[in-house]
């Protein structure tokens, strides 16, 4: 843990340093320091995820690349990172915490105690469904190319992958433990671009009860321990939403432009990052309508906003049109003729009408497990009501982010339902309880309720070590690396034995299992190779063993590739194993020579 | 008006408790039952 902790906190120098310099070259000052140093880390992740992306994309993908990249940004980052250490008030930081009232300091208390019992999970080896289908195993595969591109058959290589881009320098300069880091800093970066917003539009002590609420989230910190990229949009579509209200309140064409960059550095994200671009458009649009703005200037806002996000973005979608024909492969397949109909979101959910929609809050709560099961918290239920104790008239800044939260739900629920695409609103959601509480304050008396919700929060810490606990165990050295993932990840008993007793050029063909981080062998999902090249596997198969190729089978039983169950009928495995796959579901792993 | 706002006060916190206990009703209980059988 204590070398993540070591890199991580160099490239959290290195990632300000030369966010700094670019933050710089448009941007003199903006409000305050703690501002800047979000706005540079933001951008500094991007340059350096980008500059990851251009060698690997010229095929110079090698460790050796790599580290004189990083020396270079390093030697430009120390005049940066040594102005802001200088320029932080550090003898004030001790008086201003011990001048915060009891309430306050249990609430910063928690800020660093949940994120530092996730740096246990950081430090554990790679878990999780996506990252290791994708979000580890393609960088794994653009490490072992020395280069960055489309993978055959596979159908997300292509996708914007800007965190991805992360997740390969980490792998290439510790392992998975450095990539999961990244995805746990974004999370904390979030909480504190959230403090930041209620800090600067509202009061600290907001702020410090909005950061506390969101930290706090189970979806949060839950998130933070994996290799997934959900806190990364989630950050870059805040930054991007806090950007756009200062432009609001500062009229500085400068914020306009900011909230611009971070709205392209969503898209670089995730696709879904586009629902962050049509919410802000409509801010710009509505809010410019209320002050009596000139449509001509209301569209030449717009038109800003769009060009630099679509700038920013462009690269990650003209590639994927340019090999596949579709800048969304394999989504939108009846417009673009190129892909296959996935039914994203269609098993999510509850009912997908209007009374579903207005449920939500509930049903995110109660039946969080038909969304994807990550959760919201029970707090923005329990404490949900404060909401309507917000000065709504009076802040535009309220208005601004209400809007922006209520398009990007209306699109997520008609799109995607699950709840770590809708992190963003989780923000803006506590941020609201968070200004409600404080302002109710003036009509009721609060001390029962603060300790009502410091049980909630006492709560949701004690969920944090629940989950983690196995982390911990391992970290403290009550439990092995080979144990913890043989309890935890259910292909890896499978992916040592063909590691260890498979020879280098073998190719397994994957049949209902499509997690592929742990195996060191070329691996070919049987579904995704149908999918894509529309032929049988079977055509596949036998061209391998006609190149003399050995070929084996790694068959789940519930698995829906009947061609391979055709031909491993009447086989004797090599190797067969039973897994729990879902809660309490078991299903047998079996390995064929083919 | 003293009395409205204790009235209040005393709704919102039963809200709370209320949520929590149909939270613990649907996830807590059948997590620490899970818990103990491991």
């Amino acid at each position: 843990m204590i070398y993540i902790l070591l890199y991580g906190a160099g490239f959290i120098c290195i990632a300000y340093g030369i966010g700094s310099i670019v933050l710089r070259l448009f941007a003199n000052n903006i409000n305050n320091t703690l501002e800047e140093f979000i706005c540079s880390i933001g951008l500094g992740l991007a340059v350096l995820g980008y500059s990851v992306y251009i060698t690997g994309s010229l095929g110079y993908l090698y460790t050796f690349n790599i580290i004189i990249m990083i020396a270079v940004y390093v030697l430009i980052s120390i005049k940066p990172v040594w102005r802001l250490l200088s320029r932080v008030p550090w003898g004030r930081i001790p008086g201003d915490i011990v001048r915060l009232g009891l309430f306050d300091k249990f609430l910063l208390a928690l800020i660093i105690f949940v994120p530092f019992i996730c740096l246990f999970g950081v430090s554990a080896p790679a878990i999780g469904n996506d990252a290791l289908v994708y979000h580890l195993y393609h960088p794994k595969v653009f490490i072992q190319n020395h280069t960055i591109g489309h993978i055959p058959f596979t159908r997300e290589s292509l996708w914007p992958y800007l965190t991805e881009m992360l997740f390969t320098l980490g792998l290439m300069i510790q392992g998975a433990e450095l990539a999961k880091f990244f995805h746990w800093l974004f999370g904390v970066l979030s909480v504190v671009a959230v403090f930041s917003f209620v800090n600067n539009f509202f009061s600290k002590r907001q702020g410090l009860l909005a950061a506390a609420l969101f930290c706090l989230a189970p979806g949060i910190f839950m998130q933070s321990v994996y290799a997934y990229i959900d806190l990364a949009l989630c950050f870059y579509s805040f930054m991007a939403l806090y950007m756009l209200v200062s432009w609001q309140k500062h009229n500085r064409t400068l914020f306009l432009v900011l909230s611009a960059i971070f709205t392209g550095l969503a898209m670089s994200v995730k696709m879904l990052g586009g629902f962050t671009l049509i919410a802000l458009c409509t801010v710009i649009l509505i809010m410019a309508m209320r002050k009596n703005i000139a449509l001509r200037d209301i569209v030449k806002s717009i038109f800003i906003f769009v060009a630099i996000s679509a700038i920013l973005s462009a690269v990650w979608y003209i590639r994927s049109y340019v090999v596949l024909g579709n800048p969304v492969y394999p989504f939108m397949n009846e417009i673009f003729k190129k892909g296959w109909p996935t039914g994203i979101g269609k098993m999510l959910g509850t009912r997908r009408d209007i009374i579903g929609f207005l449920r939500l809050p509930w049903d995110l709560v109660i039946h969080f497990d038909r969304f994807g099961a990550e959760q919201i918290g029970v707090i923005s239920l329990a404490f949900l009501p404060f909401v309507f104790f917000i000065p709504l008239k009076t802040r535009r800044e309220l208005q601004c982010i209400i809007l922006f939260g209520f398009v990007n739900a209306v699109l997520w629920f008609i799109v995607a339902p699950t709840v770590r695409y809708l992190f963003v609103d989780m923000a803006i959601v506590y941020i609201l309880i968070a200004v409600g509480f404080n302002n109710a304050g003036k009509f009721i008396k609060l001390s029962f309720l603060r300790i009502l919700l410091c049980l909630f929060l006492l709560f949701n810490a004690s969920l944090c070590l629940y989950y983690n606990r196995d982390a911990i165990r391992l970290q403290i050295g009550m439990m092995g690396k080979e144990e913890y993932l043989f309890n935890k990840e259910r292909t890896y008993p499978v992916a040592e034995f063909i590691n260890k007793n498979l020879s280098e050029n073998s190719v397994l063909i994957m049949a209902g299992e499509p997690r592929s981080f742990y195996f060191n062998r070329k691996v070919i999902s049987c579904d995704l190779w149908q999918n894509i090249s529309g032929k049988d596997i079977i055509s596949y198969i036998t061209e391998l063993k006609k190149n003399r190729i050995p070929v084996y089978a790694l068959y789940r039983e519930d698995a829906a590739c009947n061609s391979i169950e055709s031909i491993i009928k009447g086989k004797v495995p090599i190797y067969c194993i039973k897994r729990e796959v879902n809660e309490a579901k078991l299903s047998r792993y079996c390995v064929f020579k083919l | 008006m003293r009395v409205l706002n204790k009235i209040a006060t005393l709704l919102l916190a039963a809200w709370a408790v209320f949520i929590f206990f149909i939270y613990s009703v649907t996830f807590i209980v059948p997590k620490f039952k899970e818990f103990i059988s491991r």
